[in-house]
């Protein structure tokens, strides 16, 4: 598995488009942080805290970002019929998979902390440290840090569900619909028929709705430091890579590679 | 059931797409040290037959071995084997150096030296910075044989590997078998429909035909049926034997049934035959001279006039 994981790292950094990508997202952060020192020349005041913590905001974001990373990490096996290469070596099918959630995984989080650290290093240079009326450095970050623990495990939910839809459905773009199906209109579908339905079947639909990792997400902003929140948020990250991960593995078991 | 000089063996193989049978019972053997040659038309199941070899695909019945392994067993097994099925596919956006150094990793073959060498044996050592998806078929063949070869297999599986090869190309593959074999006693798998080629490199052949191995024969058996002879039809065969053992000299002949004598000398001069037949009082009643090469064999087989 070590091997896998260390041929997925030299392919990852070697590929310009994992770089591109990253830079696209960081102009965009760019851009973002300096609308706010476009407003503070303008005497609109948006100290340090109050343009981080805005980050809370964007937490759908990571799951379109998902959609990148799986892109950039899967990198068109079927397209370029490159899983036979790794099968017909005897590598198990387990191996690749899990291979490649890892993969995902880490590069989630490279992207992440190089992302973050950029957002609030190019804040803290262009944006005044003096809160006046809004949240502190020292508060923002708390409520920053307690929104990526609670997203880590949820958008690593959401990473396995691509993974499951990456491996059994040919074709990126077709993977990418599923995805969207399951993480956004799913959770949609549960909340309508729920509030439809109503009754004690309403409340369990909207319950399963309200654990979907987009809703858990969402959820975080308005708990944050509630640890209990917090351990929810990585039962409910677990769940969703535990169940993919074994729908995934089963399915790609037996299919067949061209 | 289990014989551990076949490195692959198929036993009632089949598989299913549907209600279409591409492998329908497919008995056959690849011993070790062989060079065996899968013979068939398109359909005829070559592929399905080396994808299940490789793992790409299940069958739906009957048993694959390989190096005596059969089931989840064979897993470890394909370790030891190199492949290249169908048109070798890398990803377009790495170099062919990149590409190679991801399965090396991939694969935990130790010395980054490996990839250089691998690339030099099958002349790419010049095109390693160039991105896979700017080669053309015959570099991407090579590509996929350096593949195949990385990590020094024990058996080789290949699906039609020279086509795309310029003339050069086809030769120095042919040699690179040749000394696979020979000298790392590498037993390979090959699959073509270039006959002409595979009949320079094959010790074993297998005819298949519409998902099932028609035959299985050596090299040494196919040349020995298809190589040129008269094909004599008399009135006494044992007589006729003895007038050339007795007028000839000659014992390079066969007797078959029906009267039937092939000689397999006197073919540039086949009157002498005819004429000391006729003086000994053997009735000559037909007389043609007779040869096949592999495609002719392979015709007749699976009923002629079809192409390969």
């Amino acid at each position: 598995m070590l091997n896998y994981i260390r041929a997925e790292a030299y392919k990852l950094l070697h590929r310009p488009y994992t770089y591109i990508a990253l830079g696209v997202l960081l102009a965009l952060e760019a851009l973002y942080a300096s609308m706010f020192a476009f407003h503070n020349s303008h005497s609109l005041v948006t100290p340090f805290g109050a343009a981080v913590v805005t980050l809370v905001e964007m937490g759908t974001i990571g799951f379109c970002i998902c959609l990148l990373i799986g892109d950039i990490v899967f990198a068109g096996q079927y397209k370029n019929s490159t899983l036979k290469n790794e099968v017909s070596f005897g590598l198990s099918r387990a191996q690749i998979y899990l291979g490649k959630l890892i993969a995902q995984t880490l590069l989630s989080i490279a992207y992440l902390v190089v992302m973050m650290a950029f957002f609030i290093a190019l804040c803290a240079v262009c944006l005044p440290m003096e809160a006046g009326t809004f949240y502190s450095a020292p508060e923002a970050l708390v409520i920053v840090g307690y929104f990526l623990a609670a997203g880590l495990p949820l958008w690593v939910g959401a990473q396995a569900a691509l993974c499951m839809c990456l491996f059994l459905v040919n074709g990126e773009m077709a993977s990418s619909f599923f995805y969207v199906g399951i993480v956004f209109v799913l959770e949609a579908i549960f909340d309508v028929a729920g509030l439809l339905a109503g009754g004690p079947v309403g409340d369990v639909l909207l319950t399963i709705c309200r654990y979907f990792p987009r809703n858990m997400l969402d959820g975080a902003k308005a708990v944050v430091g509630d640890w209990m929140y917090l351990g929810k948020a990585w039962l409910v990250g677990a769940f969703w890579v535990v169940v993919c991960t074994a729908i995934g593995l089963y399915g790609f078991r037996k299919k067949e590679i061209k | 059931m289990n014989d551990n000089s076949a490195v692959m063996a198929a036993y009632g193989l089949k598989k299913a797409y549907g209600g279409c049978m591409a492998l329908d019972g497919v008995n056959m053997q690849v011993r070790r040290g062989d060079v065996y040659g899968l013979v068939g038309r398109n359909g005829a199941g070559k592929t399905t037959l080396m994808r299940m070899a490789t793992g790409q695909s299940e069958p739906t019945g009957g048993e694959l071995e390989l190096f005596g392994a059969s089931g989840k067993n064979m897993r470890p097994q394909r370790c030891r084997t190199g492949a290249m099925i169908e048109i070798p596919s890398f990803s377009p956006f790495l170099t062919a150096h990149e590409n190679l150094e991801y399965y090396r990793l991939q694969r935990g073959i130790p010395g980054k030296q490996a990839v250089d060498e691998v690339l030099e044996l099958v002349d790419l050592a010049d095109a390693g910075k160039k991105k896979f998806k700017a080669f053309s078929l015959g570099m991407k063949q090579r590509l996929g044989l350096a593949l195949a070869l990385m990590n020094h297999p024990d058996f080789l599986i290949l699906d039609e590997p020279i086509n795309g090869l310029d003339p050069k190309g086809v030769a120095e593959f042919r040699q690179i078998l040749r000394s696979l074999n020979r000298e790392r006693e590498t037993t390979i798998f090959i699959s073509s429909h270039i006959l002409s080629e595979l009949s320079n490199v094959a010790t074993r052949y297998g005819f298949m035909e519409q998902g099932r191995i028609l035959e299985e024969i050596s090299a040494e058996a196919l040349h020995d049926k298809c190589r040129t002879c008269l094909r004599m039809e008399v009135d006494d065969a044992a007589k006729a034997a003895a007038v050339l053992q007795t007028q000839l000299g000659t014992d390079k002949f066969e007797v078959l049934p029906n009267n039937v004598v092939q000689l397999y000398d006197c073919l540039d001069d086949p009157k002498r035959a005819s004429y000391a037949l006729a003086q000994n009082g053997v009735a000559l009643l037909a007389m043609e001279q007779k040869g096949a090469d592999l495609e002719a064999y392979f015709l007749n087989l699976i009923g002629g006039g079809r192409h390969a």
